[in-house]
């Protein structure tokens, strides 16, 4: 549709969860206590950039193929927490990217987040690189990039395509601890093969959550798995009761059935 | 609503005019205090965001409809400024590389050598195909497009399916390294895997081609079992996952646009 | 007996130069030892043929070539075999592309074919090039063809080529056959489809069929070809065999090498373990 049908529950509906993303943030911000599960991928990262310390070689961070998005603005963000970590060790993180924006933001991201761990001497802004917007130039020059450097970690946060079993593979053969997430639903097979661990689905967007603990992500977590349970109890309702539905078409249309 | 002006001078001294005001309040940001910069971000990335959605949820041609066209335009803009990046950031890297004769000097010189000449056969393909060559006859190509064939299909199309197949290995040795039946279900998903690993091939449904093709037999063909379970048992997980994805990919969005997301925005400060 | 049972517990551990080295002799034997077998057509496929034979008459189909070189071993037969019905059915054709390489690998098969069906540029198909942009791009384009691209993929003015004065916005068109390895389908879901009704159909690799299904499911997608094996469905359907059919033998000798591979390390494993349990540990 060109603009909202307002006549169906389509414009209806995308208001309804976000009123309720809206109320998870609101209730977290006046103090309600809320409880977010283990993600045993995101409590590995600590583990794996200690062992790349330990070993006196470089991570590697790879925020996907897709450019400027949703998903690759929280590879950033995880990006962040990860070059904090790496700060208190003075490690180096290898950030290859395939969108010179996102090559802008990371730039600045890591640098502060170097700067808030206490070692801004340790950050090398010619560590994070445009390799190719290219999908398999950019494979290869990361694969390239892995071998060359013996990177001891490698991180896989973001969309990708084809090449996420290259670039998982080629880790593994190198024997570097390998954790991935993604949104991208086709690459979650060759990651959870090829990586120690995996973060899946909509457990993606909750990183941010996780990592920081803020009430207002954390209420939009809660807001967001209250949006899930309300389609799934929406989908239920007009499964049962379709053959009364077939009684009335106004609504017949409004559902857009 | 922006129709472009006929008149080159002009477009030029739009041009110029549109250079000196960005300078003027890049020169302004980079002077202003932190706080300030953040707020920036911050209304600028309101603004933005709330246009689309706005347009969108507005019945009918409206206000801001007439503003499609020239934000997309917009866009296409902003594109073509990030290639001139990339290619600058490829030769700061690869030049320091080169001029300091690092160890890994020669994989930069090679990038070199494909860069300039890839770069310098495409435009001369594109512009000028018979420059400083024999000019082609009827039934031949110019030099430079036959030069831009040897570059594109003789050498990049081989080297990029090349790398794509690796994937033909790397995802055999990693099944052979997953793929080990230790519980019930991953002996399910063993056997489906099979049976659609072997309906994607023509042995497969060769194997089962001698079930007819009526009745419930039907669904032993390998070919019929593999739809059955992509679009019966797949299909639904998988839309499953993308309804999930995408109410947390609103829940994202939601925060990036409304600056919660502090982490990449302008910093934790 | 012993040292059978010793030789499989191995199996477990191969080297992965070994499985290299056998997917690749795999691959290659049918270059070697040629075996065909008959490929068939399965649903989607058809109905992406269907889609093809109810253009109406009058309208273009829109070549979508959004993929590139890297996916090109996959998409490009699915091409060929839709350029190929096109040219045989006299339906006249426009190729764009949101990728820089998809138009212009498509420009080549569209010449070769072109010359075997006396196809002429211009007249009877017309290559629009690269459209920058995304989905933006995308639903312009979509509102005014000459708008968003007034010349073709050689800088020419859309007013030289004929066959541009009957495509001026999307519902000149009868059918975008989207080729891609990526997961763009959405934008022409959203803009061609939403907004302007026209079918779609797709091409797309096996890595990503898997996530189309729903499309085809919901009626958004008219027809679904997926990987080679779709091209070489859509081949047998033209009863034609060319590159889609030939490559598949050596597609199902590497699913069957895979398949035994991961069948050793399973009956590695097991021996291994009864081997434990035997032991008592």
């Amino acid at each position: 549709m060109e603009h909202a049908n307002w006549s169906t529950i389509y414009p209806w509906l995308v208001w309804f969860l976000t009123a309720l993303i809206g109320l998870g943030i609101l209730l977290a911000s006046l103090g309600m206590p809320l409880h977010i599960r283990r993600l045993p991928a995101i409590d590995a990262i600590e583990e794996a950039v200690g062992r790349a310390t330990e070993m006196g070689r470089p991570m590697l961070f790879v925020p996907g193929l897709a450019g400027v998005d949703v998903p690759t603005f929280q590879a950033i963000a995880i990006a962040g927490h990860i070059a904090r970590l790496a700060a208190r060790y003075r490690s180096r993180i290898l950030l290859p990217v395939t969108d010179t924006v996102i090559l802008t933001m990371a730039e600045q991201v890591l640098r502060e987040a170097y700067a808030e761990g206490g070692a801004p001497e340790a950050f090398h802004p010619e560590d994070i690189r445009y390799l190719s917007g290219e999908q398999f130039a950019f494979a290869s020059g990361v694969v390239g990039l892995m071998n060359r450097e013996r990177v001891a970690a490698n991180f896989f946060f973001g969309n990708f395509a084809a090449e996420s079993l290259i670039l998982a593979e080629t880790g593994q053969a190198l024997g570097a601890i390998q954790i991935a997430g993604t949104p991208s639903t086709l690459q979650i097979p060759f990651f959870i093969a090829a990586c120690d661990f995996t973060v899946i689905g909509e457990e993606y967007y909750a990183v941010t959550a996780y990592l920081t603990r803020e009430p207002i992500l954390l209420g939009s977590v809660w807001g967001q798995d209250i949006c899930r349970i309300s389609l799934a109890a929406l989908i239920l309702a007009v499964t049962l009761s379709h053959k009364l539905l077939q009684k009335s078409p106004t609504v017949l249309k409004f559902l857009g059935l | 609503m922006l129709t472009p002006l006929q008149d080159a001078t002009v477009n030029l001294a739009l041009v110029a005019g549109a250079i000196v005001v960005s300078l003027m309040v890049l020169v302004v940001l980079h002077a202003s205090p932190p706080y300030i910069r953040r707020w920036v971000i911050v209304v600028v990335t309101f603004l933005a965001g709330l246009y689309v959605p706005l347009e969108f949820f507005i019945p009918r041609h409206n206000f801001l409809t007439v503003w499609r066209d020239p934000i997309g335009d917009l866009v296409r803009v902003l594109a073509g400024f990030t290639i001139g990046l990339g290619i600058l950031n490829l030769l700061i890297v690869h030049g320091r590389h080169l001029l300091q004769r690092t160890t890994n000097f020669p994989f930069s010189l090679a990038f070199f050598v494909g860069f300039l000449s890839m770069t310098v056969v495409e435009f001369l393909h594109r512009y000028k195909p018979d420059l400083w060559a024999k000019k082609a006859g009827a039934d031949q190509l110019p030099f430079w497009t036959a030069a831009h064939k040897v570059l594109f299909e003789g050498m990049l199309l081989p080297l990029t399916s090349t790398v794509f197949s690796l994937l033909a290995f790397f995802i055999v040795s990693a099944a052979y390294r997953a793929f080990r039946i230790r519980t019930l279900e991953a002996g399910l998903l063993m056997a489906a895997a099979i049976v659609v690993m072997l309906a994607n091939v023509p042995v497969g449904t060769w194997l089962t081609s001698w079930l007819p093709t009526e009745g419930w037999l039907k669904w032993l063909r390998f070919e019929n079992a593999a739809l059955w379970l992509t679009t019966q048992i797949n299909t639904p997980t998988m839309r499953s996952i993308l309804f999930g994805a995408a109410v947390g990919g609103l829940g994202a969005a939601l925060r990036i646009w409304l600056s919660l997301e502090r982490s990449f925005a302008a910093g934790s400060q | 007996m012993e040292q059978l049972r010793q030789w499989l517990i191995g199996f477990q551990a191969i080297d992965r130069r070994i499985i290299y080295l056998c997917v690749a002799i795999a691959i290659a034997l049918p270059f070697i030892v040629a075996v065909r077998l008959p490929v068939i057509p399965t649903l989607p496929v058809q109905k992406f043929y269907e889609a093809v034979e109810k253009v109406p008459k009058g309208k273009v189909v829109l070549i979508a070539a959004d993929f590139d070189t890297g996916t090109e071993g996959e998409n490009g037969p699915q091409v060929q075999a839709v350029l190929e019905h096109l040219m045989r059915s006299r339906t006249p054709f426009v190729i764009l592309g949101t990728t820089i390489q998809g138009p212009e690998l498509v420009q080549s098969y569209a010449e070769r074919l072109a010359r075997r069906y006396g196809y002429r540029y211009g007249r009877d198909f017309v290559n629009l090039g690269y459209l920058p942009g995304g989905q933006l791009a995308l639903e312009r384009f979509c509102r005014s063809v000459w708008q968003t691209k007034p010349t073709d993929y050689k800088q020419r003015p859309l007013t030289d080529l004929p066959l541009m004065r009957k495509v001026r916005t999307a519902r000149d068109i009868g059918l975008v056959a989207e080729f891609t390895g990526s997961g763009v389908l959405p934008w022409y879901v959203q803009t061609f489809w939403a907004q302007f009704k026209v079918p779609l159909a797709q091409g797309c690799t096996g890595i990503i069929g898997p996530e189309q299904f729903p499309y085809l499911d919901t009626g958004q997608l008219s027809g679904l070809m997926v990987g080679l094996k779709g091209a070489a469905e859509y081949e047998a359907l033209l009863k034609v065999q060319r590159e889609g059919y030939r490559r598949m033998m050596p597609q199902s000798l590497g699913h069957i090498a895979a398949l035994l591979l991961i069948l050793l390390g399973n009956l590695g494993m097991w021996m291994a373990r009864r081997q434990i349990r035997r032991a008592g540990i």
